[in-house]
């Protein structure tokens, strides 16, 4: 009986003893204004202008190609200034000789008898378009023959050859349908149709094989169209009271477009439709002030390394623009770090984002000036700081990269915010 | 002698809190953990407690670490655990704060060596300077209000162990001495956090506490009525080392010379008066503290209880206990602040195993103040185990 009791009531007490000593502790919270003896911490806020913080800046294009914006667009006097935007859209559809059907049980390939119609339809994608009333978007055939290399004045542009369109922004052959496009209209659903009789169905057949083109008019608008696809009917030969129905995407799609974006004009720019990439050299400072502006008494310096960095971000102005290359819809802009800047544009770009920001359309023609801070990871100002000349080469650009048609550019008069904080030391009693 | 087995067995027992008190070493806190030095916890057992922090002079063995000579006489190996949760509330120029802890404030083993000698070795707190403060400000920051939090916290304290050793010369007499290792971890922590896109800022240092001190005590029992005892303690230097930060300041402080004096006596079959004293001279310390600690002082205290042993559980005496201390405390904000202790104890033991084993627990109830706008209460617990190995 003893060594029962010594046992498990002195293991009972014990363990009741170590599970409490696992209970969280309460640690005593003082009071506002009671700090023992200790000096608070100051964060500070400091502004860089651009000539104190960017040792290069520079702006690329080429960056990316049309098929990566994955859409068509079609633009009808767009922008203001002396050119606004013009662009159409080329399709071209490899329409069949002959057609496989189930009649009666059996699967029946047949040469097609005729073409008796269809419809053309493209999925309009609205964050990415504006229309400012209604707008007719007309359907035709491409005149001439043209390639993947076609621009607003040329057919094609090859190594070897470059045939001019005969009508720039694409030479047109026959109308073939209409349809209008208002954003008022609530029974819009987002597809774009255009019926096709069977005489313009048989024509495309008949034709040279040159396609279509949809052209807008009416009204000022930029278009992104995706989904681009024909639905043709055909009466096989062997079944004249028969009707197919072939779906078909393009063999070939392009737009062409006017003016070029201006990339030019002493703006950082972005993205668009020639993947434009702005690359700045910033150099953090050595040393920051070591308490706020206009303490009493005046403080000294602290080196940059010894503060501790709250943010460190980059401020850009987006540059306010009524230009054909506006932004249209929101861009995500990345900020990546240049691996190798000695190659310039064929530096490769370090991974993941060393920064970035969702901007809005509005910023770009907002009456008063907004601000984009783009905050430096802090991997990034930390490998800044641990070198020597404190500087990182960074990148511009969107992402991903060649989706979006519009170009955002921000001024050239960029600013580096740092927050910090000067925490005093913690001491001994 | 004592087998081989109930040894064995002792020392497993032993191991569990062990590894607890490697977590968790320190003791109650108080808004005054952040003055001076901490706050002084005294390294004694729930029977002590319940008597008003009595810590010597009591009848027999005791495994208190206030007096090296209390083990003298010890029949066979022993062990004492003692496990406190603290709980308090204050007000500071009117504005409240409170705080709780749970904390092993003393763990003891002793065992006879022949039939004079005892040895021991125990592990006690000695100071608590754990507290933290929380902050918070608005600010305009990068064109934003922003609201920005301040956490200061501090965690640690200082604890020793001590090797000890007593000799019963004669049934009435018996002298002990004491080796104290000091040991002991400070963390400070300064934290800000800035709601938004900011990322926090975080300073840390962390000491270790090391040093040695002295203990002496002697125990004389004139008549089985009447016990008497005294102790003293030589503080010795405790030097702060930092862990590995640059530039981080290394501290030394002259721990102060703390003598104690104490007895009891009985009245009467089942009564036991316990009273002690002691003084220990804090004031050393002020020149190491750091600027704005605040009045460092030499204090005072007096503490006792009684203890009635008449009632009986299934023939098993359940001794009961009251108490009272006042104690002056060495730390306060101000210069003179004259801050004090005030308590009121309770407590009751069982008695296991035909007393192999005892059980005691004690509750306290206490106040501080002395500075005007001041003043705080506190409760506290204390749970002890003494196994006796036979």
């Amino acid at each position: 009986m003893r060594r029962f009791l010594l046992s498990w009531g002195g293991a009972a007490a014990v363990g009741a003893m170590v599970l409490g000593a696992g209970c969280e502790d309460r640690v005593p919270t003082f009071p506002e204004g009671q700090l023992p003896g200790e000096t608070r911490a100051q964060t500070v806020e400091l502004l860089l202008s651009a000539s104190e913080f960017v040792l290069e800046d520079t702006v690329y294009d080429g960056f990316s190609r049309q098929t990566q914006l994955g859409a068509l667009v079609v633009a009808s006097d767009f922008g203001e200034g002396a050119e606004p935007l013009q662009a159409n859209a080329l399709g071209r559809f490899p329409l069949p000789d002959t057609v496989v059907y189930t009649r009666g049980g059996s699967t029946r390939s047949d040469s097609i008898l005729r073409y008796v119609g269809g419809e053309l339809t493209a999925v309009l994608q609205r964050d990415r378009s504006q229309v400012d009333g209604a707008l007719e978007l007309s359907l035709f055939e491409v005149g001439e023959a043209w390639d993947t290399t076609a621009t607003w004045q040329h057919a094609a542009r090859g190594d070897t050859a470059t045939r001019a369109w005969q009508q720039p922004g694409g030479t047109r052959g026959a109308l073939l349908a209409r349809t209008t496009l208002s954003l008022a209209d609530t029974a819009f659903r987002d597809t774009l149709r255009w019926a096709i009789d069977s005489v313009a169905m048989q024509r495309l057949a008949d034709g040279a094989g040159h396609g279509v083109l949809i052209s807008a008019d009416g009204a000022s608008a930029r278009l992104l169209l995706t989904g681009l696809s024909l639905r043709a009917d055909v009466r096989p030969a062997g079944g004249a009271d028969t009707t197919v129905s072939i779906t078909l995407t393009p063999a070939a799609q392009r737009f062409v477009f006017s003016p070029e974006p201006p990339l030019g004009g002493g703006a950082y720019a972005v993205a668009g439709i020639r993947g434009a990439r702005s690359v700045l050299t910033l150099r953090l400072p050595e040393n920051v002030p070591a308490c706020p502006p206009g303490t009493v008494p005046a403080c000294g310096t602290v080196r940059t390394q010894d503060a501790r960095l709250n943010q460190v971000a980059l401020l850009l102005t987006p540059e306010r623009t009524t230009d054909g290359f506006r932004p249209v819809g929101t861009a995500f802009v990345q900020l990546r770090r240049l691996l190798e800047p000695e190659l310039g544009r064929f530096s490769p770009l370090g991974v993941p984002p060393v920064g970035g920001d969702s901007i809005p359309a509005a910023s770009f023609v907002a009456p008063q000036d907004t601000t984009i801070a783009f905050q430096l990871s802090p991997d990034l100002v930390r490998r800044m700081l641990e070198d020597d000349t404190r500087t990182a080469t960074l990148a511009l650009l969107g992402s991903p990269e060649g989706a979006y048609f519009g170009l955002p550019r921000f001024r050239r008069d960029a600013r580096l915010r740092i927050v910090y904080t000067i925490v005093p030391a913690p001491t001994l009693p | 002698m004592t087998s081989p087995s109930k040894i064995i067995a002792t020392l497993l027992l032993a191991g569990a809190p062990a590894l607890s008190l490697g977590a968790a070493p320190l003791d109650a806190q108080s808004l005054l953990s952040s003055r001076g030095f901490g706050l002084v916890v005294d390294p004694v057992d729930a029977r002590a407690a319940g008597l008003g922090g009595t810590g010597l002079g009591l009848f027999g063995p005791n495994l208190s670490l206030v007096n090296p000579a209390s083990i003298a006489g010890l029949p066979a190996p022993a062990l004492a655990s003692s496990f406190r949760f603290d709980s308090f509330s204050a007000s500071l120029d009117g504005a409240e704060a409170s705080g709780g802890t749970a904390r092993f404030p003393l763990l003891h083993a002793a065992a006879p060596l022949g039939d004079r000698w005892s040895v021991s070795l125990g592990y006690g707190g000695l100071v608590d300077q754990t507290w933290a403060a929380q902050l918070e400000q608005t600010d305009t920051l990068a064109g934003d209000e922003a609201t920005i939090t301040d956490r200061i916290s501090s965690r640690g304290g200082l604890g020793h162990f001590r090797f000890g050793a007593a000799y019963q010369a004669g049934a009435r007499f018996a002298a002990g001495v004491g080796l104290d290792v000091y040991t002991g971890l400070l963390q400070r922590e300064s934290v800000r956090t800035i709601a938004g896109p900011f990322n926090p800022t975080r300073e840390f240092r962390q000491w270790s506490y090391s040093g040695l001190g002295y203990a002496a005590g002697v125990r004389w029992t004139p008549s089985e009525a009447l016990t008497l005892a005294g102790a003293v303690n030589l503080g010795g230097t405790v030097s702060a080392e930092p862990a590995d930060t640059a530039g981080a300041a290394t501290g030394e402080y002259t721990l102060p010379v703390r003598a104690h004096l104490g007895g009891s006596g009985r009245v009467g079959q089942n009564t036991l008066v316990a009273l002690s004293t002691e003084w220990a001279g804090w004031s050393g310390l002020a020149d190491a503290l750091s600027p704005g600690a605040g009045e460092t002082r030499d204090t005072w205290s007096v503490q006792g209880g009684v203890e009635w042993d008449a009632l009986t559980v299934r023939e098993r005496p359940v001794p009961l206990r009251v108490g009272g201390r006042y104690r002056q405390l060495p730390f306060g904000w101000a210069e003179e602040a004259g801050m004090a202790e005030r308590a009121l104890t309770a407590g009751l033991g069982l008695r296991l195993a035909g007393g192999a084993a005892n059980l005691d627990v004690s509750l306290e109830r206490g106040w501080r103040d002395g500075q005007p706008g001041f003043e705080e209460g506190y409760w506290r617990t204390m749970l002890s185990l003494n196994i006796l190995g036979r």
